[in-house]
């Protein structure tokens, strides 16, 4: 008798939740953005320097659920002409594929302007201007293997010397291999956690964390990385990291992220890490 | 009916005095009542029930009309100066409640005074009307007049006349609601069966009446003395309700007790199931009167929602340690005395009200708590005076709340406390107080007037702030059916809620006006046309509006709001324009009745911080509202009802590019969206057509039933709430516009002893 009575009210409620959701109409006519040329860049600890040119694309050419190599193969521009300007000299920064363009000897010197100029033959051309901030190396810094009753992450305890000033840290916690593909850059898995010093300026900070909702196994291999980055990149970086927790589309004020390229999209930025290397214990 | 004549031997040449009283059968005054004569003069009983004009010597026809009641009408012959007592009769009502005001206009009533921009509701017309799930809701009902707009379909947010969701005083018997929905917002937390009178003030304010910018949302419960015992219930599909109405010593001392439940989840037990989720409202209410000069009410409201998954007995959930509940809760208590003197009354009430919710939260070694609450205690005295030297009436009072509100109390522990850190919006008081006074007058015949002003103030964090609010209304009369009215508000704000512009959360909470954070203000000029049709029981409005706002609150780009302990940083004050055009047309009486709403409107913002500092349409911007609303009484057993709604769509910020970036987190790349400027694609317009058909029963007996069976949105359109983007499975995506609610059958038992 249970079993009947459950069974018809699974029917009659799907029935009435089916008759409920009425199809969703469909939108047709909005205006399009033209395509504009957008700019990342990237550090890889040793020195490199890597630049990911794309394309903006309309909202209908790509989700969530798209594959990434597939979607960057998509917006990729080939076909651009990048170089970096500091002073007087500019460096071409050679095309790596995909989009990647790159220099694995560009010897950043910090509170010098560097000028990224991109030029292609569809977008037209676009340049961004950065400094590196003072390289501010980890006091101590230590990775270890985080076990709770549920979770197995790993947890980071470090220190720092602030300088006088406004500061503000990028400390990223990716997977590391010896034999690592640049092009595996698009796929990092980077955990970062963003700083401001506003609480502690000019002194020595501590704190651990944990790397949330990345699992690690004793043995596995993590680089920590730490950067001083500019307010801009670190407003950037916060404004993503903010969003990415808020409840969609109907919970938050719509927003169209700050840029520091000219005529484009994306930020350019740079920075001097200290890069430590730990096996998980 | 009768009559009663007391004639006086003081004959004049030409012209005599007529004055009258209007009472109903138990004696009780019948204020507004509308007396017309054959001669084209009319009048409107004041709050005594008296009324007074001069006529010539000779016959004449009286013509006595109150809703509710039989219409009186009686040729007389005046031969002196006569005074006239009238005991109305009230029509034979079945399961339906009859409203009986005694010092407020009914829609068609409001047509002999300076009032304008108010819209009037009864019991039985709430009642009558199928809306979403057949529950009989005042708030959706409100939706469907004139320059009101609604939010997402099915939730109970107001945007009157342009402003925002929080831009609305919502009152019950003089004590404020914040949160006026259950069901996270789909139904409101208004129980029917406890409705007295409800009036909608979205312009013309009185000056007693203050604290939010676009509207006055006046809810009165049961105020009618009960000479029997009555019970009321009624089983629907969402929810289920019981009244009983008792009176403990004869036209003395009576008292109301109802209360509501969803009882879903209790159905879903029997099954050994769980559905984690109820709701329940008690409404009670103590009404005595010592004397003919007093009437005293002490009124209880409490209601909650509650969301438990920790009840929810399923094995993975233990495991994980997941447990998920959600507590919200209103409650009010209020004290009103109304006392009348010889030529004077004075109205002391006093209330509490408090809105909180809380949120318990674990997920493995993770923990979340968060408290919210926000507490008034305040208080409103009222000296009024009918016919001053028969010219005049003024009225005056002094008002006074005291805002205590402790809001995003949040407490985390474990990883989650890395991304949502513990801590607290500062608390706060805020004290406000009001002084206001009105003069009604009518020097000339042709015209009434109405001039007042609210002196209003609030003290908050160190900070002091006052606003001068002048009111004014002016009505010059055509002839005896139709008049024309203008009128002048300035309204300030001191409390606003922080939610998101797109759609209100549960969790929203309400915040005082702070050293940085300014009060509102709105000032709003209106101009209509009223008509009524006697014959045809009709009433006529046209009416146009300008609102012009200054320190509007919005919110920066980018802004998200849920569980922000610092949202202050988040608030930016600009500008608000709206506009438009009202036209409603109301039958209150005779087998078809209903109305039919029509508004042209916009609404525009500017703020320096957002959209470039350019001026952008808001949010619920939504050009045409139509609203056809009927209901036909067959038989006396039968009778049907429908409505027609048709609203322009409202504004959205749709995605309509995007980039990639690598992830700082997570891996991967992330697609950066690009949006629209802010509110410039219109979604699609909404239409729905609901339809309902009523069967009483057993009419005659003790006990009368009542079957209400219908469906919402008959042709299953949806009511955009946004725009999503869906893949269509080829690697392409799509537009969409969902809604939340399409085709829904309902059917209700109602049961009257």
């Amino acid at each position: 008798m249970k079993t009947l009575v459950n069974f018809l009210l699974v029917v009659v409620i799907s029935i009435f939740v089916a008759a409920c959701i009425p199809d969703p109409l469909p939108l047709d006519d909005i205006a399009k953005l033209q395509p504009k040329i957008v700019v990342s860049s990237q550090l890889v600890p040793g020195g490199a320097l890597v630049v990911l040119v794309t394309k903006s694309v309309s909202a209908l050419e790509a989700g969530w659920g798209s594959d990434p190599e597939e979607l960057i193969r998509k917006v990729a521009i080939t076909d651009a002409e990048v170089s970096i300007t500091v002073g007087d000299a500019t460096v071409p920064l050679p095309n790596l594929g995909t989009g990647l363009y790159g220099n694995i000897n560009l010897d950043l010197q910090p509170n010098r302007d560097y000028m990224l100029k991109v030029k292609s033959p569809e977008l037209g051309e676009v340049h961004s201007i950065a400094q590196a901030k003072p390289f501010i190396p980890f006091r101590t810094v230590q990775a270890t293997l985080y076990k709770s009753r549920f979770d197995s992450t790993a947890i980071v305890r470090y220190s720092l010397q602030d300088p006088v000033g406004g500061n503000w840290y990028m400390v990223n916690i990716q997977n590391f291999s010896q034999t690592q593909n640049i092009n595996s850059l698009l796929n990092p898995r980077i955990f970062t956690h963003l700083l401001s010093d506003s609480a502690f300026n000019g002194k020595i900070w501590e704190e651990e964390f944990k790397v949330l909702f990345r699992k690690y196994k004793q043995g596995d291999t993590v680089a920590v990385t730490m950067a001083s980055i500019s307010k801009e990149y670190y407003q950037f970086l916060k404004a993503r990291y903010d969003r990415r927790y808020s409840a969609g589309a109907f919970a938050s004020e719509p927003l169209n992220y700050a840029t520091n390229v000219v005529g484009g999209l994306g930020f350019f930025n740079l920075h001097v890490p200290d890069s430590r290397i730990f096996v998980l214990e | 009916m009768a009559l009663l004549l007391i004639s006086s031997f003081c004959a004049h040449a030409q012209q005599v005095i007529l004055s009258g009283l209007v009472l109903d059968s138990s004696k009780f005054i019948l204020a507004q009542a509308h007396i017309q004569t054959s001669l084209k003069k009319s009048a409107v009983s004041d709050s005594s029930g008296r009324f007074q004009f001069k006529v010539p010597l000779g016959k004449l026809n009286v013509t006595i009309s109150y809703t509710g009641y039989k219409k009186f009408s009686q040729t007389i012959t005046v031969r002196s100066d006569t005074t006239l007592f009238f005991f109305l009769q009230s029509k034979n009502e079945q399961l339906d409640e009859v409203l009986i005001t005694v010092d407020r206009t009914l829609q068609s009533d409001q047509f002999e005074t300076t009032r304008m921009s108010t819209n009037t509701l009864s019991g039985k017309e709430i009642s009558s009307i199928p809306v979403l799930g057949g529950e009989a809701d005042l708030i959706k009902t409100i939706q469907l007049l004139p320059g009101v707009t609604k939010g997402a379909d099915g939730t109970t947010d107001l945007f009157v006349r342009g402003g925002a969701a929080d831009q609305n005083l919502v009152m019950l018997d003089g004590a404020p609601i914040y949160n006026t929905g259950h069901l996270f917002g789909f139904l409101s937390v208004f129980n029917p069966d406890m409705l007295d009178k409800v009036e909608s003030i979205n312009g013309a304010f009185p000056s007693e009446y203050g604290g939010r910018l676009s509207s006055i949302l006046d809810v009165s419960s049961k105020s009618s003395m009960p000479n029997r015992t009555r019970l009321k219930g009624n089983i629907g599909l969402l929810a289920s309700r019981l009244m009983i109405e008792q009176p403990l010593v004869k036209d003395k001392l009576a008292i109301w007790v109802a209360g509501r439940r969803t009882y879903v989840d209790q159905v879903i037990k029997l099954t050994g199931e769980e559905l984690p989720y109820f709701f329940y409202d008690l409404n009670a209410k103590i009404m005595y009167k010592p004397n003919k000069r007093d009437r005293m009410e002490f009124t209880i409201y409490e209601g909650n929602d509650v969301l438990d998954f920790s009840r929810a007995p399923r094995a993975t959930l233990r495991n994980r340690n997941i447990t998920n509940s959600f507590t919200l809760s209103n409650s009010t208590q209020t004290f009103l005395w109304n006392r009348n003197y010889y030529n004077f009354r004075t109205t002391l009430s006093l209330y509490r009200t408090v809105f909180q919710y809380s949120i318990q939260s674990t997920f493995a070694d993770n923990t979340l708590f968060v408290k919210s609450s926000i507490e008034d205690v305040g208080g409103k005295w009222i000296i009024a005076s009918d016919s001053v030297k028969k010219k005049l009436s003024l009225k005056a009072g002094v008002e006074m709340v005291r805002h205590q509100v402790a809001p995003n109390r949040i407490t985390t522990t474990g990883g989650i406390s890395d991304i949502l850190k513990s801590g607290a919006t500062t608390p706060q008081v805020a004290t406000e107080t009001s002084a206001f006074f009105q003069v009604d007058g009518s020097m000339i015949p042709r015209i009434r007037w109405s001039a007042g002003a609210r002196l209003s103030s609030a003290y908050v964090d160190k900070t002091f702030y006052i606003n001068p609010e002048p009111r004014m209304a002016i009505r010059y009369s055509i002839d005896s059916t139709t008049a024309i009215k203008a009128s002048y508000s300035r309204m300030a704000q001191y409390l606003h809620r922080v939610s998101s512009a797109a759609i209100a959360f549960p969790t929203d909470i309400w915040y005082p006006v702070t050293s940085r954070v300014k009060p509102q203000t709105a000032d709003q000029v209106a101009l209509g046309l009223q008509r009524t049709f006697p014959q045809q029981n009709l009433f006529v409005s046209i009416e146009g509006y300008y609102k012009w706002m200054n320190d509007l609150i919005g919110y920066r780009e980018g802004a998200s709001l849920l569980l922000n302990t610092n949202f202050e940083n988040q608030l930016v004050q600009g500008k608000g324009v709206a506009y438009g055009l009202e036209v409603l047309i109301k039958k209150e009486s005779g087998k078809l009745t209903g109305w039919i709403s029509y508004t042209l409107a916009k609404a525009e913002r500017q703020y320096d911080e957002v959209n470039g500092g350019q001026w952008f349409l808001a949010r619920y911007d939504r050009r045409h509202n139509l609203a056809v609303v009927m209901n036909y009484e067959l038989s006396k057993r039968w009778s049907v009802s429908s409505i027609f709604e048709f609203i322009s769509g409202s504004r959205f910020t749709p995605i309509i590019a995007q980039y990639v970036v690598p992830a700082p987190s997570f891996g991967g790349v992330d697609l950066i969206p690009i949006y629209a400027p802010i509110n410039s694609v219109k979604l699609a317009d909404t239409h729905r057509l609901d339809v309902g058909i009523k069967y009483r029963t057993r009419q005659y007996k003790k006990l009368q039933g009542e079957w209400f069976a219908g469906v919402y949105n008959v042709y299953n359109r949806a009511a955009p709430i946004g725009i999503v983007i869906r893949p269509n499975g080829d690697g392409s995506f799509r537009y969409e516009q969902p809604g939340l609610f399409g085709l829904l059958p309902f059917v209700s038992y109602g049961f009257k002893i």
